[in-house]
């Protein structure tokens, strides 16, 4: 392979971080040359016209957090997953079998997480 | 004139045409010289053609629904509106941008670059015809994925920085359902990955090169038992991936406002914009390649035969969008853990026990 390497991989994050503050300094130093409006209401938090009200900035219930313990679960799980299948057929049977034992291993933890109702929305009152 | 159809790669094509000009003999002088301008061309060919293409992707979406609901979309810029997004970028440039008082100000500015730059980069791991492509790594199918996962992170920022009721919700809805339907995804990847046995996404496509009984093509959305399963597992997660309809929870603009953009607008916004676009593209030629052959086709170049396997899937994707309404956000997670992922790993199974004993 004689094409891009990595480098290429490195040039496109600096371009594209250029581009980036660029396009938004972009407007900032237009904003100096054009004298534009500068009212306070402008700078308010948009709440459908209302004036905000409270923080944002609070403790928040995040309903779905299992799915994100699972999530990391299952995420280094489909690591090994990458590298078994692309050189399973040269594995053969026993690593086929060998990798069922493993998913199935993780599986009683998911079975457990669906009986438990990890899974299901939670009910609030 | 031949010789051009055979160069392999888009940076061979710019180092042909440099040796052609005369100009690399001098280059070659300074040491990585001419490996660095050329990347530097390519970039900017990349950026300037997502640039247009993004564009353009809006003035079909717009038309194509435009038509669906009959009426007719943009008409007054250019002849049948054909110059609108030209207007809509000049726009984009010249509006004040308003940072509000109360944000994060430093993550505020650097979270649509956050999006944007990892959905940048991806877009240059695609192959987009048989000689033509930016990068040819032997990892790029875990590549994409590396890279574009981590734009998840700047719309966690966008939210959380913005300091906005509706944007933290989006926000963080969003980080839910990308994640959540990043497990399906890779167990529809990985099942492609078994039957090819490569990470490359060129060799991916040249593996389904040929014909079942010589009029069958040789996709591996054809490989009965398990190909159609794992397109659908496939399709529904880049949908969810997408944020697009019926999956559009981190938008949802009856209840959210904008999701994570409500504070965003001008540049900053367009980059949004921008990413969810390119995402768009990814997610469509992700499908092409790995389910439906990528550029493999009769007669005509490997480039055309790509585009317009990915502009059906983004007119489909558009055609959903027109027609199904938005699932609920329990429906939404449900969905993914506790029917596709499953399907997923039954279907890996199926699939190592067909490669090995059939």
């Amino acid at each position: 392979m004689t094409e891009a390497g990595f480098g290429f991989i490195g040039v496109l994050v600096v371009l594209g971080f250029l581009f980036g503050f660029g396009g938004v300094a972009l407007p900032i130093i237009l904003n100096y040359l054009v004298k534009r409006k500068s009212e306070e209401e402008k700078y308010l938090t948009y709440e459908c016209g209302e004036n905000p009200i409270g923080d944002t900035k609070i403790p928040l219930s995040v309903q779905y957090y299992t799915y994100a313990l699972i999530f990391v679960i299952f995420d280094v799980e489909f690591i090994f997953l990458f590298l078994w299948a692309s050189v399973m057929r040269r594995l053969g049977t026993l690593a086929l079998f060998e990798m069922f034992l493993f998913i199935a291993i993780l599986l009683v933890g998911y079975l457990y997480a669906f009986k438990k109702g990890a899974l299901s929305w939670l009910e609030t009152r | 004139m031949m010789e051009l159809f055979e160069i392999e790669g888009i940076y061979e094509f710019f180092k042909y045409l440099l040796v052609k000009l005369g100009i690399y003999h001098y280059l070659e002088r300074i040491l990585y010289l001419p490996e660095i301008l050329i990347y530097l061309i390519m970039g900017l060919t990349l950026f300037g053609g997502i640039v247009i293409i993004a564009l353009y992707l809006s003035y079909l979406e717009r038309k194509f629904i435009g038509h669906i609901q009959v009426r007719l979309g943009p008409m007054r810029v250019g002849p049948h509106g054909f110059l609108q997004p030209i207007a809509d970028f000049l726009k984009f440039l010249q509006k004040e941008e308003i940072i509000p008082e109360k944000s994060d100000k430093l993550f505020f500015i650097i979270s649509p670059l956050l999006v944007f730059v990892p959905a940048f980069i991806t877009l240059s791991l695609i192959p987009l015809g048989r000689n033509l492509f930016f990068t040819d790594f032997s990892i790029s199918l875990l590549l994409v994925f590396s890279i574009s996962s981590a734009s998840v992170l700047g719309v966690i920022l966008a939210g959380w920085s913005s300091n906005n009721k509706y944007s933290i919700l989006g926000g963080m809805r969003t980080a839910a359902q990308l994640i959540s339907y990043e497990l399906p995804l890779v167990l529809a990847v990985i099942t492609v990955v078994i039957l090819s046995g490569s990470l490359n996404l060129q060799e991916i496509v040249k593996a389904q090169g040929g014909y079942f009984l010589s009029f069958i093509p040789k996709w591996y959305i054809f490989y009965l038992p398990v190909g159609p399963i794992g397109a659908l597992i496939l399709f529904i997660s880049s949908l969810a991936e997408m944020g697009r309809t019926p999956f559009d929870l981190p938008e949802a603009e009856s209840e959210l406002v904008a999701g994570y953009n409500t504070e965003f607008c001008g540049v900053m916004w367009a980059f949004f914009m921008f990413s969810e676009y390119i995402h768009l593209i990814v997610g469509a030629s992700l499908l092409t390649l790995l389910y439906l052959g990528g550029w493999q086709g009769p007669l005509l170049p490997s480039f055309i035969w790509f585009g317009v396997k990915v502009i059906v899937i983004i007119l489909l994707i558009m055609w959903i969008r027109a027609t199904i309404p938005r699932v609920r956000i329990d429906q939404l997670l449900s969905l993914s853990l506790k029917v596709l992922l499953p399907l997923g790993i039954l279907n890996i199974f199926i699939t190592g026990l067909v490669v090995l004993w059939f």
